[in-house]
Protein backbone atom coordinates (compact mmCIF):
# COMPACT_ATOMS: atom_id res chain seq x y z
CA UNK A 1 0.00 0.00 0.00
CA UNK A 2 2.88 2.58 1.12
CA UNK A 3 4.97 1.12 -1.58
CA UNK A 4 2.91 1.51 -4.40
CA UNK A 5 2.11 5.31 -2.65
CA UNK A 6 6.31 5.40 -2.90
CA UNK A 7 6.31 4.52 -6.50
CA UNK A 8 4.50 7.64 -7.35
CA UNK A 9 6.48 10.09 -5.60
CA UNK A 10 9.18 8.49 -7.74
CA UNK A 11 7.07 8.77 -11.44
CA UNK A 12 6.15 12.51 -10.68
CA UNK A 13 9.67 12.82 -9.95
CA UNK A 14 10.51 11.28 -13.28
CA UNK A 15 8.18 13.11 -15.55
CA UNK A 16 10.12 16.62 -13.88
CA UNK A 17 13.40 15.12 -14.78
CA UNK A 18 14.34 18.73 -16.36
CA UNK A 19 14.17 20.21 -12.62
CA UNK A 20 15.92 16.76 -11.18
CA UNK A 21 18.71 17.41 -13.48
CA UNK A 22 19.67 21.02 -11.84
CA UNK A 23 21.37 20.35 -8.53
CA UNK A 24 23.51 18.00 -10.34
CA UNK A 25 24.53 19.96 -13.19
CA UNK A 26 25.35 22.41 -10.84
CA UNK A 27 27.49 20.46 -8.67
CA UNK A 28 29.28 19.11 -12.05
CA UNK A 29 29.90 22.81 -12.53
CA UNK A 30 31.00 24.44 -9.18
CA UNK A 31 33.61 21.56 -8.91
CA UNK A 32 34.51 22.64 -12.43
CA UNK A 33 34.93 25.73 -11.92
CA UNK A 34 37.79 25.03 -8.74
CA UNK A 35 40.58 24.02 -11.57
CA UNK A 36 39.55 26.96 -13.79
CA UNK A 37 39.88 29.94 -11.92
CA UNK A 38 42.48 28.42 -9.58
CA UNK A 39 44.75 26.77 -12.48
CA UNK A 40 45.05 22.80 -12.89
CA UNK A 41 47.30 22.86 -10.33
CA UNK A 42 47.69 19.02 -8.78
CA UNK A 43 49.68 20.26 -5.82
CA UNK A 44 47.54 23.20 -5.32
CA UNK A 45 44.21 21.49 -5.91
CA UNK A 46 44.67 18.39 -4.20
CA UNK A 47 44.34 19.43 -0.28
CA UNK A 48 41.50 21.33 -1.37
CA UNK A 49 39.81 18.82 -3.21
CA UNK A 50 37.09 17.08 -0.99
CA UNK A 51 36.34 20.41 0.73
CA UNK A 52 34.79 21.59 -2.70
CA UNK A 53 33.39 18.45 -3.52
CA UNK A 54 31.63 18.57 -0.24
CA UNK A 55 30.68 22.28 -0.27
CA UNK A 56 29.27 21.71 -4.02
CA UNK A 57 27.81 19.34 -2.58
CA UNK A 58 25.56 21.16 0.64
CA UNK A 59 24.83 23.91 -1.90
CA UNK A 60 23.13 21.29 -4.73
CA UNK A 61 21.15 19.74 -2.28
CA UNK A 62 19.83 23.02 -0.72
CA UNK A 63 19.10 24.14 -4.06
CA UNK A 64 16.83 21.37 -4.50
CA UNK A 65 15.15 21.76 -0.71
CA UNK A 66 12.37 24.58 -1.89
CA UNK A 67 10.63 21.58 -4.53
CA UNK A 68 10.32 19.13 -1.78
CA UNK A 69 7.17 19.75 -0.26
CA UNK A 70 5.87 22.53 -2.12
CA UNK A 71 3.80 21.79 -5.54
CA UNK A 72 2.14 19.16 -2.99
CA UNK A 73 1.20 21.43 -0.91
CA UNK A 74 -0.11 23.95 -3.66
CA UNK A 75 -1.95 21.36 -5.06
CA UNK A 76 -3.66 19.73 -1.74
CA UNK A 77 -2.07 16.48 -2.09
CA UNK A 78 -0.45 17.13 1.50
CA UNK A 79 -3.68 17.30 3.01
CA UNK A 80 -5.13 14.44 1.60
CA UNK A 81 -2.23 12.25 2.30
CA UNK A 82 -2.76 13.62 6.21
CA UNK A 83 -5.92 12.82 6.15
CA UNK A 84 -5.53 9.14 5.01
CA UNK A 85 -5.30 5.99 6.64
CA UNK A 86 -1.33 6.00 6.37
CA UNK A 87 0.51 7.37 9.14
CA UNK A 88 1.65 11.27 7.83
CA UNK A 89 5.38 10.88 8.81
CA UNK A 90 5.72 7.97 7.51
CA UNK A 91 4.59 9.52 4.07
CA UNK A 92 7.18 11.94 4.56
CA UNK A 93 9.85 10.04 5.40
CA UNK A 94 9.16 8.56 2.00
CA UNK A 95 9.03 11.73 0.21
CA UNK A 96 12.30 12.24 1.80
CA UNK A 97 14.32 8.94 0.64
CA UNK A 98 12.78 9.95 -2.63
CA UNK A 99 14.14 13.53 -3.10
CA UNK A 100 17.80 11.71 -1.78
CA UNK A 101 17.43 9.21 -4.25
CA UNK A 102 16.74 11.97 -7.12
CA UNK A 103 19.38 14.27 -6.19
CA UNK A 104 21.65 12.85 -3.36
CA UNK A 105 21.83 9.76 -4.83
CA UNK A 106 23.72 11.25 -8.18
CA UNK A 107 25.62 13.28 -6.20
CA UNK A 108 27.60 10.34 -4.66
CA UNK A 109 27.93 8.77 -8.09
CA UNK A 110 29.33 11.49 -9.27
CA UNK A 111 31.86 12.33 -7.04
CA UNK A 112 34.69 10.36 -7.64
CA UNK A 113 34.57 11.76 -10.86
CA UNK A 114 35.00 15.20 -9.84
CA UNK A 115 37.63 14.18 -7.01
CA UNK A 116 39.46 13.13 -10.34
CA UNK A 117 39.46 15.79 -11.90
CA UNK A 118 40.54 17.72 -8.64
CA UNK A 119 43.29 15.66 -7.97
CA UNK A 120 42.22 13.82 -5.38
CA UNK A 121 44.90 11.12 -3.75
CA UNK A 122 43.88 7.57 -4.13
CA UNK A 123 43.77 7.11 -0.61
CA UNK A 124 40.84 9.62 0.11
CA UNK A 125 38.15 8.37 -2.50
CA UNK A 126 36.55 5.79 -0.34
CA UNK A 127 36.04 7.67 2.95
CA UNK A 128 34.99 10.66 0.21
CA UNK A 129 32.37 8.04 -1.31
CA UNK A 130 31.51 6.84 1.84
CA UNK A 131 31.00 10.30 3.69
CA UNK A 132 29.10 11.35 0.72
CA UNK A 133 26.97 8.03 1.20
CA UNK A 134 26.35 8.48 4.66
CA UNK A 135 26.09 12.74 4.39
CA UNK A 136 23.82 13.07 1.84
CA UNK A 137 20.47 11.48 3.47
CA UNK A 138 21.39 13.91 6.46
CA UNK A 139 21.40 16.67 4.42
CA UNK A 140 18.14 15.43 2.87
CA UNK A 141 16.23 14.77 6.35
CA UNK A 142 17.70 18.44 7.99
CA UNK A 143 16.55 20.50 4.52
CA UNK A 144 13.07 18.53 4.93
CA UNK A 145 12.83 20.15 7.92
CA UNK A 146 13.80 23.47 7.15
CA UNK A 147 11.17 23.21 3.44
CA UNK A 148 8.42 22.08 5.64
CA UNK A 149 8.83 24.99 7.67
CA UNK A 150 8.67 27.17 4.85
CA UNK A 151 6.24 25.65 2.78
CA UNK A 152 3.94 28.62 2.77
CA UNK A 153 6.58 31.18 2.01
CA UNK A 154 6.82 32.86 -1.75
CA UNK A 155 10.48 32.86 -2.17
CA UNK A 156 11.42 31.20 0.77
CA UNK A 157 14.99 30.20 -0.47
CA UNK A 158 16.92 32.89 1.84
CA UNK A 159 14.86 31.60 4.72
CA UNK A 160 15.19 28.47 4.04
CA UNK A 161 19.00 28.39 3.38
CA UNK A 162 19.35 31.24 6.53
CA UNK A 163 17.61 27.80 8.67
CA UNK A 164 19.04 24.65 7.48
CA UNK A 165 22.65 26.07 6.77
CA UNK A 166 23.77 26.42 10.04
CA UNK A 167 22.52 22.69 11.06
CA UNK A 168 24.88 21.65 7.70
CA UNK A 169 28.10 23.17 9.43
CA UNK A 170 28.99 19.52 11.41
CA UNK A 171 28.16 17.15 8.58
CA UNK A 172 30.00 19.65 6.16
CA UNK A 173 33.37 19.77 8.88
CA UNK A 174 33.22 15.97 9.46
CA UNK A 175 32.65 14.68 5.90
CA UNK A 176 35.43 16.85 4.53
CA UNK A 177 37.91 16.39 7.03
CA UNK A 178 37.65 12.22 6.72
CA UNK A 179 39.22 12.10 2.62
CA UNK A 180 42.19 14.37 4.14
CA UNK A 181 43.07 12.17 7.03
CA UNK A 182 42.54 9.78 4.69
CA UNK A 183 45.22 11.11 2.67
CA UNK A 184 47.82 11.49 5.59
CA UNK A 185 47.28 7.54 6.31
CA UNK A 186 44.97 7.62 9.23
CA UNK A 187 41.48 5.74 9.10
CA UNK A 188 38.88 8.64 9.16
CA UNK A 189 36.67 6.13 11.56
CA UNK A 190 35.72 9.45 14.09
CA UNK A 191 34.59 11.30 11.44
CA UNK A 192 32.44 8.60 9.78
CA UNK A 193 30.86 7.09 12.74
CA UNK A 194 29.59 10.58 14.20
CA UNK A 195 28.19 11.00 10.42
CA UNK A 196 26.33 7.50 11.23
CA UNK A 197 25.50 8.92 14.24
CA UNK A 198 23.73 11.81 12.97
CA UNK A 199 22.33 10.05 10.25
CA UNK A 200 20.55 7.99 12.65
CA UNK A 201 19.52 10.47 14.84
CA UNK A 202 17.73 12.73 11.70
CA UNK A 203 16.52 9.44 10.50
CA UNK A 204 14.45 9.25 13.32
CA UNK A 205 13.79 12.89 14.73
CA UNK A 206 13.39 14.52 11.11
CA UNK A 207 10.66 12.65 9.54
CA UNK A 208 8.38 13.20 12.34
CA UNK A 209 9.60 17.32 12.91
CA UNK A 210 8.82 17.56 9.02
CA UNK A 211 5.04 16.02 9.56
CA UNK A 212 4.34 18.28 12.29
CA UNK A 213 5.64 21.34 10.55
CA UNK A 214 3.55 20.24 7.51
CA UNK A 215 0.62 19.48 9.36
CA UNK A 216 1.21 23.32 11.19
CA UNK A 217 1.05 25.16 7.69
CA UNK A 218 -1.73 22.89 6.41
CA UNK A 219 -4.16 23.92 9.53
CA UNK A 220 -3.42 27.52 8.32
CA UNK A 221 -4.06 27.50 5.03
CA UNK B 1 -3.85 10.12 18.36
CA UNK B 2 -3.69 6.65 17.22
CA UNK B 3 -4.11 5.19 20.83
CA UNK B 4 -8.04 6.02 20.93
CA UNK B 5 -8.75 5.40 17.16
CA UNK B 6 -8.05 1.50 17.81
CA UNK B 7 -11.33 1.72 19.66
CA UNK B 8 -13.35 2.77 16.40
CA UNK B 9 -15.23 -0.12 15.04
CA UNK B 10 -13.64 -1.35 11.53
CA UNK B 11 -13.87 1.54 8.85
CA UNK B 12 -15.93 -0.47 6.58
CA UNK B 13 -18.28 -1.81 8.71
CA UNK B 14 -21.80 -1.35 7.66
CA UNK B 15 -23.97 1.71 8.78
CA UNK B 16 -26.87 2.20 11.13
CA UNK B 17 -29.41 4.74 9.61
CA UNK B 18 -29.78 7.36 12.17
CA UNK B 19 -27.32 6.94 14.75
CA UNK B 20 -25.87 10.45 15.71
CA UNK B 21 -22.47 10.26 13.68
CA UNK B 22 -20.99 13.49 14.50
CA UNK B 23 -21.84 15.20 17.55
CA UNK B 24 -19.25 18.59 17.55
CA UNK B 25 -19.97 21.38 20.36
CA UNK B 26 -18.86 24.22 21.09
CA UNK B 27 -16.67 24.93 17.69
CA UNK B 28 -14.97 28.48 18.37
CA UNK B 29 -12.24 29.25 15.46
CA UNK B 30 -10.52 32.31 14.50
CA UNK B 31 -9.02 33.17 11.85
CA UNK B 32 -6.56 35.96 11.42
CA UNK B 33 -8.08 38.39 13.99
CA UNK B 34 -11.37 37.50 12.99
CA UNK B 35 -13.51 35.16 15.39
CA UNK B 36 -16.01 33.07 12.85
CA UNK B 37 -17.45 31.08 15.21
CA UNK B 38 -18.15 31.18 18.94
CA UNK B 39 -19.23 27.64 20.72
CA UNK B 40 -20.95 26.90 17.44
CA UNK B 41 -23.13 22.96 17.80
CA UNK B 42 -22.96 20.77 14.71
CA UNK B 43 -24.50 16.99 14.72
CA UNK B 44 -24.96 15.10 11.69
CA UNK B 45 -26.73 12.13 11.53
CA UNK B 46 -26.02 9.09 9.56
CA UNK B 47 -28.13 9.16 6.03
CA UNK B 48 -28.63 13.04 6.28
CA UNK B 49 -27.34 15.65 4.07
CA UNK B 50 -26.28 18.82 5.40
CA UNK B 51 -25.97 21.92 3.63
CA UNK B 52 -24.02 25.12 4.28
CA UNK B 53 -25.04 28.10 2.46
CA UNK B 54 -23.96 31.63 3.85
CA UNK B 55 -21.50 34.45 1.75
CA UNK B 56 -18.13 34.51 0.73
CA UNK B 57 -16.15 34.67 4.12
CA UNK B 58 -18.88 33.75 6.50
CA UNK B 59 -16.74 30.40 7.25
CA UNK B 60 -17.98 27.51 5.73
CA UNK B 61 -14.67 26.28 4.36
CA UNK B 62 -13.10 26.53 7.76
CA UNK B 63 -16.25 24.93 9.43
CA UNK B 64 -15.63 21.88 6.67
CA UNK B 65 -11.81 21.76 7.81
CA UNK B 66 -12.10 22.01 11.34
CA UNK B 67 -14.73 19.07 11.32
CA UNK B 68 -12.40 16.86 9.44
CA UNK B 69 -9.17 18.62 11.80
CA UNK B 70 -7.65 20.44 9.20
CA UNK B 71 -8.00 23.48 10.88
CA UNK B 72 -6.58 24.53 14.18
CA UNK B 73 -10.14 24.86 15.91
CA UNK B 74 -11.27 24.83 19.61
CA UNK B 75 -14.30 22.02 19.61
CA UNK B 76 -15.17 21.66 23.45
CA UNK B 77 -17.08 18.12 22.88
CA UNK B 78 -16.49 16.19 20.09
CA UNK B 79 -17.79 12.62 19.40
CA UNK B 80 -17.68 10.16 16.31
CA UNK B 81 -20.32 7.55 16.40
CA UNK B 82 -21.10 7.72 19.86
CA UNK B 83 -17.17 7.46 20.98
CA UNK B 84 -16.24 10.80 22.76
CA UNK B 85 -12.90 11.80 21.21
CA UNK B 86 -10.02 14.63 21.37
CA UNK B 87 -9.19 15.11 17.71
CA UNK B 88 -11.01 14.87 14.57
CA UNK B 89 -7.50 13.75 12.91
CA UNK B 90 -8.86 10.21 15.01
CA UNK B 91 -11.63 9.68 13.11
CA UNK B 92 -10.24 11.08 9.87
CA UNK B 93 -10.19 7.69 8.07
CA UNK B 94 -13.96 7.15 7.88
CA UNK B 95 -14.48 10.42 6.15
CA UNK B 96 -12.96 12.03 3.00
CA UNK B 97 -12.56 15.43 2.25
CA UNK B 98 -12.64 17.03 -1.22
CA UNK B 99 -11.68 20.80 -0.33
CA UNK B 100 -10.73 23.40 -2.97
CA UNK B 101 -7.90 21.81 -3.81
CA UNK B 102 -8.31 19.11 -6.02
CA UNK B 103 -5.20 17.02 -4.68
CA UNK B 104 -4.25 16.02 -8.65
CA UNK B 105 -0.81 15.52 -9.43
CA UNK B 106 -0.54 17.82 -12.33
CA UNK B 107 2.47 15.80 -14.30
CA UNK B 108 0.76 11.91 -13.37
CA UNK B 109 -2.04 10.64 -15.93
CA UNK B 110 -5.49 10.13 -14.83
CA UNK B 111 -5.05 6.62 -14.72
CA UNK B 112 -1.87 7.23 -12.43
CA UNK B 113 -3.42 9.89 -10.09
CA UNK B 114 -6.76 7.70 -9.55
CA UNK B 115 -4.39 4.52 -8.49
CA UNK B 116 -2.17 6.51 -6.33
CA UNK B 117 -4.97 7.81 -4.52
CA UNK B 118 -6.45 4.29 -3.86
CA UNK B 119 -2.70 3.34 -2.35
CA UNK B 120 -3.38 5.80 0.44
CA UNK B 121 -6.63 3.85 1.58
CA UNK B 122 -7.47 0.44 3.05
CA UNK B 123 -10.52 0.62 1.62
CA UNK B 124 -10.21 1.23 -1.66
CA UNK B 125 -10.81 -0.82 -4.80
CA UNK B 126 -8.35 -1.40 -6.79
CA UNK B 127 -11.19 -3.31 -9.39
CA UNK B 128 -13.33 -0.70 -9.69
CA UNK B 129 -11.11 2.29 -11.45
CA UNK B 130 -12.13 1.19 -14.75
CA UNK B 131 -15.32 1.37 -14.07
CA UNK B 132 -15.73 4.30 -11.76
CA UNK B 133 -13.44 6.41 -14.39
CA UNK B 134 -16.10 5.03 -17.57
CA UNK B 135 -18.77 6.65 -14.85
CA UNK B 136 -17.74 10.24 -14.18
CA UNK B 137 -17.49 10.51 -18.54
CA UNK B 138 -13.53 10.68 -18.33
CA UNK B 139 -12.85 7.00 -20.35
CA UNK B 140 -10.26 7.71 -23.04
CA UNK B 141 -8.53 9.86 -21.10
CA UNK B 142 -6.56 7.38 -18.81
CA UNK B 143 -3.80 8.29 -20.07
CA UNK B 144 -3.61 11.98 -20.57
CA UNK B 145 -1.00 13.77 -18.26
CA UNK B 146 -3.91 15.40 -15.61
CA UNK B 147 -2.45 19.43 -16.34
CA UNK B 148 -3.52 18.81 -19.91
CA UNK B 149 -7.23 18.25 -18.61
CA UNK B 150 -9.69 20.91 -18.57
CA UNK B 151 -11.29 21.75 -15.06
CA UNK B 152 -14.40 20.57 -15.05
CA UNK B 153 -12.52 17.60 -16.04
CA UNK B 154 -9.59 17.81 -13.12
CA UNK B 155 -12.79 18.43 -11.03
CA UNK B 156 -14.36 14.81 -12.32
CA UNK B 157 -11.24 12.87 -11.32
CA UNK B 158 -11.48 14.84 -7.44
CA UNK B 159 -15.15 13.51 -7.89
CA UNK B 160 -13.41 10.04 -8.89
CA UNK B 161 -12.70 9.40 -5.04
CA UNK B 162 -16.00 9.39 -3.54
CA UNK B 163 -16.49 6.24 -5.77
CA UNK B 164 -13.48 4.66 -5.17
CA UNK B 165 -13.00 4.68 -1.38
CA UNK B 166 -15.62 3.52 1.21
CA UNK B 167 -16.38 5.75 4.13
CA UNK B 168 -19.10 7.05 6.65
CA UNK B 169 -19.16 10.67 5.54
CA UNK B 170 -18.25 13.00 2.59
CA UNK B 171 -17.27 16.64 3.35
CA UNK B 172 -17.28 18.54 0.13
CA UNK B 173 -16.68 22.30 0.14
CA UNK B 174 -17.97 23.79 -3.64
CA UNK B 175 -18.81 20.15 -5.11
CA UNK B 176 -20.70 21.93 -7.62
CA UNK B 177 -17.90 24.23 -9.24
CA UNK B 178 -16.67 23.97 -12.42
CA UNK B 179 -18.82 21.28 -13.14
CA UNK B 180 -21.15 21.02 -15.84
CA UNK B 181 -25.37 20.54 -15.50
CA UNK B 182 -24.53 16.91 -16.07
CA UNK B 183 -21.86 16.46 -13.84
CA UNK B 184 -24.20 17.72 -11.14
CA UNK B 185 -26.83 15.71 -11.84
CA UNK B 186 -24.52 12.95 -11.49
CA UNK B 187 -22.84 13.89 -8.08
CA UNK B 188 -26.63 14.89 -6.64
CA UNK B 189 -27.23 11.34 -8.07
CA UNK B 190 -23.89 9.95 -6.17
CA UNK B 191 -24.98 11.75 -2.85
CA UNK B 192 -28.62 10.41 -2.91
CA UNK B 193 -27.35 7.09 -2.88
CA UNK B 194 -24.51 7.37 -0.69
CA UNK B 195 -27.28 8.52 2.25
CA UNK B 196 -29.69 6.22 1.21
CA UNK B 197 -27.05 3.16 1.74
CA UNK B 198 -25.99 5.23 5.24
CA UNK B 199 -23.56 7.62 4.66
CA UNK B 200 -23.90 11.43 5.61
CA UNK B 201 -22.98 14.03 3.66
CA UNK B 202 -21.81 17.94 4.72
CA UNK B 203 -21.21 20.21 1.77
CA UNK B 204 -20.96 23.50 1.00
CA UNK B 205 -22.72 25.67 -1.93
CA UNK B 206 -23.90 28.65 -3.49
CA UNK B 207 -26.12 27.06 -6.04
CA UNK B 208 -29.46 26.06 -5.04
CA UNK B 209 -29.41 22.01 -5.18
CA UNK B 210 -33.06 19.58 -4.80
CA UNK B 211 -32.14 15.88 -3.11
CA UNK B 212 -35.93 14.63 -3.23
CA UNK B 213 -36.47 12.03 -1.03
CA UNK B 214 -33.70 12.66 1.53
CA UNK B 215 -33.36 14.26 4.64
CA UNK B 216 -31.65 17.04 4.31
CA UNK B 217 -31.46 20.30 5.98
CA UNK B 218 -28.94 23.98 4.84
CA UNK B 219 -27.51 25.63 8.21
CA UNK B 220 -27.21 29.43 6.77
CA UNK B 221 -24.03 30.64 8.45
CA UNK B 222 -24.57 34.45 8.91
CA UNK B 223 -21.04 37.17 8.11
CA UNK B 224 -20.46 38.31 11.30
CA UNK B 225 -19.82 42.43 11.27
CA UNK B 226 -16.41 42.08 12.70
CA UNK B 227 -14.72 44.22 15.59
CA UNK B 228 -15.15 44.35 19.08
CA UNK B 229 -18.99 43.56 19.42
CA UNK B 230 -18.22 40.35 17.91
CA UNK B 231 -19.01 38.42 21.32
CA UNK B 232 -22.34 40.26 21.07
CA UNK B 233 -23.66 38.65 18.15
CA UNK B 234 -22.60 35.56 18.49
CA UNK B 235 -26.03 34.17 19.17
CA UNK B 236 -27.38 35.20 15.54
CA UNK B 237 -24.97 33.14 13.91
CA UNK B 238 -26.30 30.76 12.68
CA UNK B 239 -30.17 29.93 12.35
CA UNK B 240 -31.10 26.31 11.38
CA UNK B 241 -33.80 25.72 8.09
CA UNK B 242 -35.05 21.95 8.10
CA UNK B 243 -36.21 20.69 4.85
CA UNK B 244 -37.18 17.14 5.22
CA UNK B 245 -38.06 15.59 1.55
CA UNK B 246 -41.28 13.45 1.06
CA UNK B 247 -39.88 10.45 2.61
CA UNK B 248 -41.11 7.40 0.86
Amino acid sequence: MIGGAFRYEFLQAYRLRSELVNPVVFFVMVCAMFPLALGSNAQLLAPLASGIVWVAAVLATMLSLDQMFRQDFDDGILEQMELSEVPFYQIVAFKILAHWCLTGLPLVILSPLLAMMLYMPAESYLSLIIGLLIGTPILSLIGAIGAALTVKIRRGNIVLALLVMPLYVPILIFGSTAPLMAAEGIVPAAQLLWLAAILVLMATIAPLAAALSLRVNIYGS
Amino acid sequence: MSSSSAALAAPCAPLQAGEPLLVAKGISCERGDKLLFDHYDLTVKSGEIVQLAGPNGAGKTTLLRSICGMFDAQIDHLSWRGIKLSSPLEYADELLYLGHKAAIRPHLTLWENLSWYTCLSQCSDMNKLAEVVAEVGLSGYESELASSLSAGQKRRIALARLKLVTCRMWILDEPFASLDADGVKMLCGWIQDFVQQGGSVVYSTHQPVDFANCDSRTLNIEQKSWGSDSEVESDSLSKETTSEGSAQ
